[in-house]
């Protein structure tokens, strides 16, 4: 056995030894596929993954939970009694509420979490050991991570700062917990408190957010349905998984893009190796017919084949997954995917086993892919009993050429078939686009073939011979000129797809944002990025009275807040926008599906009116001028439908409701009743003097004329005083950065391309490397013969630019066709208003990195044939 | 289509039958040449003297590895000897600038191969036609000269034909075409028969043959083949990097 392993080895190596370049290129054809699995499956874990950690790490052994639906919480009470409920075998009251904790060295966005001891007979990893900790210290303060402890730059004894709905608070560091106690949760933004602790810095005493519920065994159906009776109305009970799925729901299309590309890629990467290999098979087949000769039985030619497959599989991986794991923290710049606004989940990367094995599968697949294509075809071809390769290489082109126009009907058919299919349903566009790619890759051999044509005809006018020289020499290698042109296609493909689609959803968002926002010159909010839905209220009514200073002094005209906030409807989490009654257009036109806005703005504005996204409508078979019942904190309210929307940048879904409506329900339920409801909602006050004591989730300062965005925006910064804890942003800033958190998924994805360019680079300089020496010995020839330096270079310039060019050209053009169809399924996925903008400036700029590789690879050949002797002509290989 | 076009200078009419004492065109002076490893250092070429005059036929035989393609490389100019100077006309190849050894190779010069080196994607006429364009004769005047070549080596009914249907004999004569259609001084062949059957290898050796006399070019003819003596006017032998004379 390790005799013919030994056997297997050395043949690997005389491959190696024979043909290095081509060994190298497609490796790094299979490293490529697995670097971008790899890369864009990360991206993908990384949205849910934390936050899976931290909900597990939190629960524990409850299964359900009673959830508040706004902000304020409900009473710690509730807790209590839930816990004398018949069929509960245990009960924790929790508070979450969203900080940002400074230090010296920086910021970090948090969810803190308020526990108590009841927690630990749940037995979550996480909220024991974060008790535990802080038990164990008595000072029972603030316990961070320890990453979060060294990002901000604090130890534990030494004070943090926290801003919390608008305020500045002081806390003390109690303890950091590291990775050896809390495992991977460490990475999570997450804080914790004792309960007490908690609700002080929230200023909310004697209210949670969350009771979390261990049922007796057997009795958690009974039980979920006693919660709900009991506590249904204004609360939400339901299974502790909920939010997990709610968060899978809003992250659905993000896993269907993921999905996307990673079967892009991994065709991509396919491919690539593909084209080394097939580069290869002339001498493969030599091979090959040297060990049927000598007598080596046909058991042993397929383990030699099956072992070359699985080193090149399992160094690609090893290659690939080092590359992947670069880009992926190339791709990651700390900025948090917008799913972070509404569920608690960092910026970090996640990488868990099952990605690594999901790369590890695709780099395998795709090297046993590639190296039994080109095996089958050399073995199907009956070269094994033909003594002569050269005789074999020619009759394998001349039947090649025979089915060729099939091969190019059915390409053609698939692209016709596969743009057709995900026209007419969107939702097929995956399979659609691999149908495509694949068309296009049966229809390459002939157009390398029209292609030599056209450049034989432009080259008999031209007066270069090395233009001359260079159609012949594509002539020469019929396959390698298809593979040059296959990675240009593949590469330029890609690059148009991803960048085109990102582009195109960026300015999707750009333009929802715009509408949103045009409105103000500045907003005020609490937090940073993470809350760029600005649902985290906070009281108004100080940094109001700051303003009427400025608006007194004539700087400022009105200051209006505005009311955001999250709600759970069964299955999806949905951002619910509170734009100040006074404002004219309440929905953003651009938004707008049904329904007629000038109409629905006034409707909105006189109260018990919303607007909700199509998606929802579609849902609950709703339609405009129908009703929709929703859980508010107050109980269910019944609104009539004034329009229906697209999603306003929240994937889930939107609803516009009146802000003082708004406000009135979330409010009055959040003090459970004790707090007098305000009053007359629906009759529209005027923008600066909504009730005192209101809370808003955002401000929109409008300035006197004249003022500039810059001024006002120092100006009302001053105002508002450094311990204020909200950022003042221009309306372009704002826009910024909503288009940069929304976006960030696809920016990742984008990122992700420059494997693909480097790829392509390494290999056409490689391709172009192992051609020249492949015709080593009549490129030698033709400079014994006169051909000097400067037309050598030109040669092999004219030679890989026209066939790069030409395949970058013919990716571009799918490209673009592809983006176009990917516009459309995240239309109809996102419910997003995607608009196609063709990336003719990608395509122009792609086709310029064609010219510059090929400008390269002609260098790298120079050089190396300038090094060595031109010895190769006179001797026979 | 014997008769060449007229009014180039280097132009040898076909009648030029008889051949004078001619000067030297190619002198060797003691020229070696070594190729330096980690390991160790081969003496490829040493000390060789050696002169051909113009329309001069020579064999150089030898057993493989004796430094025969080494010795042609150095003459090409491809090479540069480490001691020792190669004169061509009179002119030291050392003193050469790059474009001058690029337009000795192209005008003086011509190579035939073993392998015979043509450009699969190119016809016949086309591969001959090479030479020519890359020193920028006009590419009507090229196709004219190549088709003339190539009727000199009695291939004028294989003009369009590319080199995959063409047999090993033929593409060599095709080879030799190529060599010649620049109207060279020397024309330097390595094994030109070494991947030809006897039969026609003596066809392709006979063709070479003739060249002085035709074609007024002088030939070095590197080979194997003890019957390419027959044809020769001094037969030089290479053993271990020397240069001997036999006769
Ligand atoms: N680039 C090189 N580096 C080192 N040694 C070399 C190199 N090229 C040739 N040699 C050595 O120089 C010697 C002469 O080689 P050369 O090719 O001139 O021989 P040859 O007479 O043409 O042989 P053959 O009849 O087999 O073609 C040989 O021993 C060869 O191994
Ligand atoms: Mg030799």
């Amino acid at each position: 056995m390790t005799g013919y392993l030994r056997t297997l080895w050395l043949f690997y190596r005389r491959h190696l030894r024979v043909q290095p370049l081509r060994e190298l290129m497609a490796l790094a054809g299979v490293a490529a596929g697995v670097a971008l699995l790899f890369a864009v499956q990360v991206a993908h874990r990384s949205v849910t993954g934390s936050f899976e950690d931290i909900a597990h790490g939190v629960a524990g052994d409850a299964t359900l939970e009673l959830a508040a639906r706004g902000d304020k919480g409900f009473d710690q009470k509730v807790s209590e009694d839930v816990e004398k409920m018949p069929g509960v075998e245990a009960a924790a009251p929790l508070l979450s509420e969203q900080i940002v904790a400074l230090g010296p060295k920086g910021r970090r966005e948090l969810t803190l979490v308020g526990a108590t001891e009841q927690v630990i007979p749940l037995h979550g990893a996480l909220s024991s050991q974060f008790q535990r900790a802080s038990e164990a210290s008595h000072k029972g303060l603030l316990l961070l991570t320890e990453p979060t402890a060294r990002a901000i730059g604090v130890k534990p004894g030494e004070a943090v700062t926290v801003l919390v709905g608008g305020r500045t608070e002081r806390m003390t560091l109690n303890a950091a917990l590291g990775s050896d106690r809390i495992g991977v949760a460490a990475d999570s933004p997450i804080a914790a408190a004792p309960l007490a602790i908690a609700q002080s810095v929230a200023q909310l005493p004697g209210r949670i957010t969350r009771v979390l519920i261990e049922p007796a065994p057997g009795r958690e159906a009974a039980l979920l349905g006693a919660l709900k009776a009991r506590y249904g109305a204004t609360l939400d009970p339901r299974p502790v998984d909920t939010e997990l799925k709610l968060l899978a729901g809003a992250a659905g299309a993000e896993r269907q893009v993921t999905l996307l590309f990673s079967v892009i890629s991994l065709v991509a990467g396919m491919i690539l190796a593909y084209n080394a290999l097939l580069l290869a098979s002339a001498e493969r087949r030599r091979f090959i017919v040297y060990l049927i000769e000598t007598g080596a039985p046909e058991s042993m030619v397929l383990a030699s084949l099956g072992f070359d497959a699985l080193i090149l599989g399992l160094a690609g991986c090893a290659l690939g997954l080092l590359a992947g794991d670069l880009t992926s923290l190339l791709a990651y710049g700390g900025l948090p995917g917008y799913i972070a606004a509404a569920f608690p989940v960092g910026p970090q990367r996640t990488i868990t086993s099952q990605t690594v094995e999901i790369a590890l599968a695709g780099g395998m697949f795709a090297a046993l892919a590639a190296t039994i294509l080109p095996a089958l075809s050399i073995l199907r071809s009956g070269a094994v009993t033909q003594r002569d390769g050269m005789a074999r290489t020619l009759s394998l082109t001349a039947k090649a050429s025979a089915s060729q126009g099939t091969t190019l009907a059915a390409g053609i058919a698939l692209v016709g078939g596969s743009v057709l299919a995900a026209l007419l349903a969107p939702a097929v566009t995956i399979e659609a686009l691999v149908g495509l790619a694949a068309g296009i890759v049966l229809c390459l051999p002939l157009a390398a073939r029209g292609l030599i044509a056209l450049a034989h005809a432009a080259s008999a006018r031209s007066g270069d011979a090395s233009a001359r020289l260079s159609v012949a020499e594509l002539r020469t290698s019929a396959p390698r000129t298809v593979a040059l042109l296959a990675t240009g296609a593949v590469a330029a493909f890609l690059m148009v797809v991803i960048g085109g689609s990102v582009s195109d959803v960026q300015s999707a968002v750009r333009r929802g944002a715009g509408d949103l926002l045009g409105s103000a010159d500045l907003w005020v909010k609490p937090g940073g990025a993470q809350n760029v839905y600005t649902t985290e209220p906070f009281a108004y009514e100080k940094p109001q009275a700051r303003l009427a200073r400025l608006q007194r002094a004539g700087v400022v005209r009105s200051v209006t807040p505005w009311r955001d906030s999250f709600l759970d409807l069964p299955g999806r989490r949905v951002w619910v926008l509170g734009p100040p009654p006074a404002l004219k257009a309440q929905i953003a036109p651009s938004q707008l599906r049904e329904g007629s806005l000038a109409l629905a703005d006034e409707r909105l504005r006189e109260g018990g009116w919303v607007a909700i996204s199509q998606t929802i409508a579609e849902e609950r078979h709703v339609r405009v001028g129908g009703r929709i019942s929703l859980p508010t904190p107050s109980g269910y309210v019944v609104f009539r439908i004034a329009a229906t929307t697209a999603n306003y940048g929240w994937l889930p879904g939107a609803i516009v409701m009146n802000g003082d409506e708004h406000a009135r329900l979330w409010e009055g339920g959040a003090a459970g009743g004790k707090r007098p409801a305000t009053s007359g909602a629906t009759s529209g006050p005027t923008p600066t003097q909504a009730q005192p004591g209101g809370e808003a989730t955002e401000l929109a300062v409008t300035l006197a004329p004249g003022v500039s965005a810059q001024r006002g925006e120092q100006l009302v910064r001053a105002a508002l005083g450094p311990g204020s804890g909200l950022a003042v942003q221009s309306t372009s800033e704002r826009r910024a950065e909503v288009s940069a958190v929304l976006g960030s998924t696809l920016s990742r994805l984008n990122a992700i391309t420059i494997v693909v360019i480097v790829t392509t680079i390494a290999s056409v300089i490689a391709l172009m490397m192992a051609a020249v020496w492949q015709g080593r010995a009549r490129l030698h020839s033709l400079i014994s013969i006169g051909m000097g330096f400067g037309q050598f270079a030109r040669l092999i310039f004219y030679e890989s630019g026209t066939v790069l060019l030409a395949g970058c050209a013919i990716g571009v053009s799918a490209g673009l066709v592809g983006q176009y169809l990917i516009d459309g399924w995240l239309s109809h996925t996102t419910g997003s208003p995607v608009h196609y903008a063709a990336a003719w400036l990608l395509g122009a700029r792609t086709l310029a990195i064609a010219l510059l590789i090929s400008l390269a690879a002609s260098l790298a050949a120079v050089v190396r044939i300038n090094g060595s002797q031109p010895r190769a002509a006179f001797s026979t290989q | 289509m014997v008769e060449r076009d007229d009014g180039d200078a280097r132009t040898v009419t076909a009648t030029t039958l008889e051949r004078p004492q001619a000067r030297a065109l190619l002198e060797l002076d003691s020229v070696s040449k070594r190729y330096e490893s980690v390991s160790e250092t081969i003496h490829a070429v040493e000390d060789v003297d050696m002169s051909v005059r113009e329309r001069e036929l020579v064999a150089l035989l030898g057993p493989s590895g004796s430094g025969k393609t080494t010795l042609l490389l150095l003459i090409a100019g491809l090479l540069r000897a480490d001691g020792g100077s190669v004169r061509f006309e009179g002119r030291d190849l050392a003193s050469f600038t790059k474009s001058e050894a690029l337009a000795y190779r192209r005008t003086k010069l011509g190579f035939v191969f073993q392998d015979f080196n043509l450009s699969a994607g190119l016809s016949a006429q086309e591969n001959v036609c090479v030479p020519l364009l890359l020193r920028g004769v006009p590419h009507g005047e090229a196709h004219g000269r190549a088709r003339a070549s190539l009727a000199q080596v009695g291939l004028e009914r294989r003009l369009t034909h590319t080199p995959d249907r063409l047999s090993g004999g033929e593409k060599q004569r095709v080879a030799i075409a190529r060599a010649l259609v620049g109207e060279p001084k020397l024309i330097l062949a390595d094994e030109a028969t070494g991947s030809l059957d006897t039969e026609t290898g003596d066809a392709v050796l006979e063709l070479l043959a003739a060249l002085p006399r035709e074609h007024g070019a002088a030939v070095v003819l590197v080979t194997h083949d003890i019957r390419a003596t027959r044809h020769a006017d001094r037969v030089l032998q290479m053993r271990d990097g020397r240069l001997s004379e036999l006769q």
